[in-house]
């Protein structure tokens, strides 16, 4: 009977509980509402913020709920950064931008937060925006493996031509068409190979102020010598994890080890 | 010897001092030198020293500090203390604090030797415990070097707020770039997708199949569609012709059965019209020549050799007819050379 009655009462919790968890629908809706209260505070940045960083606990929750693409990362990462909560604006971003990362408004957007954050002039501590030029498309690993074979194919069909009609013209076009293929081809494999390393180092963003950088996993290990002190929003990448303690690469070659409570790591 | 030193440095010395203190303004070339010029130099020559003042002393995170930096001293009026050219603060400051210049409110007395400059400071978390020291690095025309005046760095207590990183920020005003206020909706917020492959693009047996068809395709179709579709040009056809047609002559010369005719003819329609093999009957000689810009009765000739040359295979002519054969094979050869 006492068995009974407990399913009975677990099956009741169960259907209330779900009852009371919200839907993605309503996690979205109130994340935008919210949103929106915190564009109409615009004048007012401490009531504004308080709205942002409701919006964007509601999209982290659908985050958590297991939702995976490049508007919600946006938008996840537009109300952190609203909200002044910058170190997890930039995990937003860079989380939109492996999904996405011709996405010129994630770009814009991260560029937008590092310019936020007070880096020392006398270190290079900035990550590198990338050099290449906007008003190029992205060059993303589908449509350089697609210029590759296409090009790769019209040289083979241009050469054809040029052997027939004994046209130099012809043959000229097929080596030109396989100087792209062999370009386009050596971009995907260097893009491929890119993305292996980001996939295997992943970012890490520095979560508060005054951390300290030790060149060993404890705290015995002394500070790093040129970068004792590590700001918010701070970002490097993930080299190896020994127990609580994360190795990083900052920029300008600076290694060192890491409590993992201090950082946020982009993960799946 | 020691009184001479003493009054000829002395009297070495004083020019300097006179022309400082009658019109505080320096005699001569007082420009700083730029061999050795610091990087923080402030553009200011003369003697200087430097003090801060901040109020209040007690803030919470976000919350503003007044802070007074006064300039005391005499120096040429083109090198004397300006907003825009001064180093004041160590690079460390911005870690620190959020820092914004109040020109409206600096205070310039050049009568009285006094600059003041106002900044705003706003610590950026709960464990600053001190405003800097500043340090005004100046150029000294009679000790003809480069000076540092240092102010005092003053304690400063930050309160902690109860959620300390929006209060950080209370502040501050909001990002000014529009795009960050529009907000992507709808479904497409919902989707789930999936992460790229952590690994290299092409997967498994299927992959790789696709990848060396990719290559190994794009020759193929283009030889075979060249040859189906794209005719030899004239210059080419009749550099090859000229060529077969010397080889199957001499061949002819030496010789002399007739039963070996048929090969001879076959491989020169190959090499120079590009004849496929399975299509050496009369009929579809003839066709395959028209087709490539024969006349009719060049072709016409070929199917009739063709047929003499595969009955000669299989029933051996006297050696008369043979010979008959390989004049006409010639002649035919030389007409469509002439021709071509």
């Amino acid at each position: 009977v006492i068995a009974c009655f407990g399913s009975w009462m677990l099956v009741l919790a169960v259907a209330a509980g779900g009852k009371m968890l919200p839907t993605e629908e309503e996690l979205q809706r109130q994340a935008e509402t919210a949103f929106q209260k915190g564009v109409a505070a615009r004048a007012r940045p401490a009531e504004a913020r308080q709205a942002f960083a409701a919006a964007a606990q509601a999209y982290e929750a659908l985050h958590q709920r297991g939702v995976r693409n490049a508007d919600l990362y946006r938008n996840l990462a537009f109300a952190h950064h609203l909200a002044g909560q910058l170190p997890q604006a930039l995990l937003a971003y860079h989380r939109g931008l492996r999904l996405a990362p011709a996405d010129k408004r994630l770009r814009a957007g991260l560029e937008a937060a590092r310019d936020e954050i007070a880096y020392p002039a006398d270190l290079p501590l900035r990550p590198q925006e990338p050099a290449w030029p906007a008003w190029l498309p992205w060059p993303v690993d589908p449509l350089l493996l697609g210029a590759a074979l296409v090009a790769y194919t019209a040289a083979w069909l241009l050469g054809a031509l040029g052997w027939r009609r004994r046209q130099v013209r012809w043959v000229l076009l097929s080596w030109l068409m396989a100087l792209l293929a062999l370009v386009s081809g050596i971009a995907w494999a260097a893009c491929c190979r890119q993305r292996l390393w980001e996939e295997q180092h992943p970012w890490v963003i520095v979560a508060r102020e005054d951390v300290p950088l030790r060149t060993g996993n404890g705290s015995s290990y002394p500070p790093h010598a040129r970068l004792p002190r590590l700001f918010r929003g701070l970002e490097g990448r993930q080299l190896a994890v020994r127990g609580a303690w994360i190795q990083v690469l900052f920029p300008g070659d600076f290694i060192g080890w890491l409590r993992r409570e201090e950082v946020l790591v982009e993960g799946p | 010897m020691s009184v001479f030193n003493w009054l000829t440095t002395g009297l070495a010395l004083l020019p300097a001092f006179l022309g400082m203190s009658a019109s505080g303004t320096l005699a001569g070339d007082v420009s700083p030198p730029l061999a050795g010029q610091p990087a923080d130099f402030s553009q200011v020559v003369g003697s200087y020293t430097l003090e801060a003042t901040a109020t209040p002393p007690e803030v919470g995170v976000g919350e503003a500090v007044r802070l007074t930096v006064r300039i005391r001293g005499r120096g040429p009026a083109a090198y004397q203390p300006r907003r825009p050219h001064l180093r004041l603060f160590p690079a460390s400051v911005t870690r620190d604090f959020y820092l914004r210049p109040l020109p409206a409110e600096d205070r310039s007395e050049p009568a009285e030797h006094i600059w003041e400059f106002v900044y705003e400071l706003r610590p950026k978390h709960a464990q600053v415990q001190k405003i800097p020291s500043l340090h005004l690095i100046y150029y000294d025309p009679v000790y003809r070097c480069y000076q540092t005046s240092y102010s005092r760095a003053l304690p400063l207590r930050v309160r902690t707020s109860a959620s300390e990183q929006p209060a950080a920020l209370l502040a501050v005003p909001l990002p000014a770039a529009p795009t960050l206020y529009e907000l992507a909706m709808g479904p497409s917020v919902l989707r789930r997708e999936s992460l790229p492959a952590a690994s290299f693009p092409v997967h498994g047996t299927l992959g790789w199949f696709l990848l060396v068809l990719g290559v190994v395709l794009p020759p193929l179709v283009a030889v075979v569609l060249a040859r189906r579709h794209l005719p030899l040009s004239r210059r080419a056809s009749a550099r090859g012709l000229r060529s077969a047609a010397r080889q199957l002559l001499a061949a002819l010369e030496v010789q002399a059965k007739a039963e070996q005719l048929a090969p001879l003819l076959a491989e020169y329609l190959r090499r120079c019209w590009e004849l496929p093999a399975g299509r050496f009957t009369p009929r579809e000689t003839a066709r395959w020549l028209r087709r490539r810009g024969v006349s009719a009765e060049q072709a016409r000739q070929a199917a009739q050799l063709v047929q003499l040359c595969t009955a000669a295979r299989f029933a051996p002519l006297p050696p008369a007819e043979a010979s008959g054969i390989k004049e006409m094979i010639k002649s035919f050869i030389m007409n469509l050379e002439s021709a071509s």
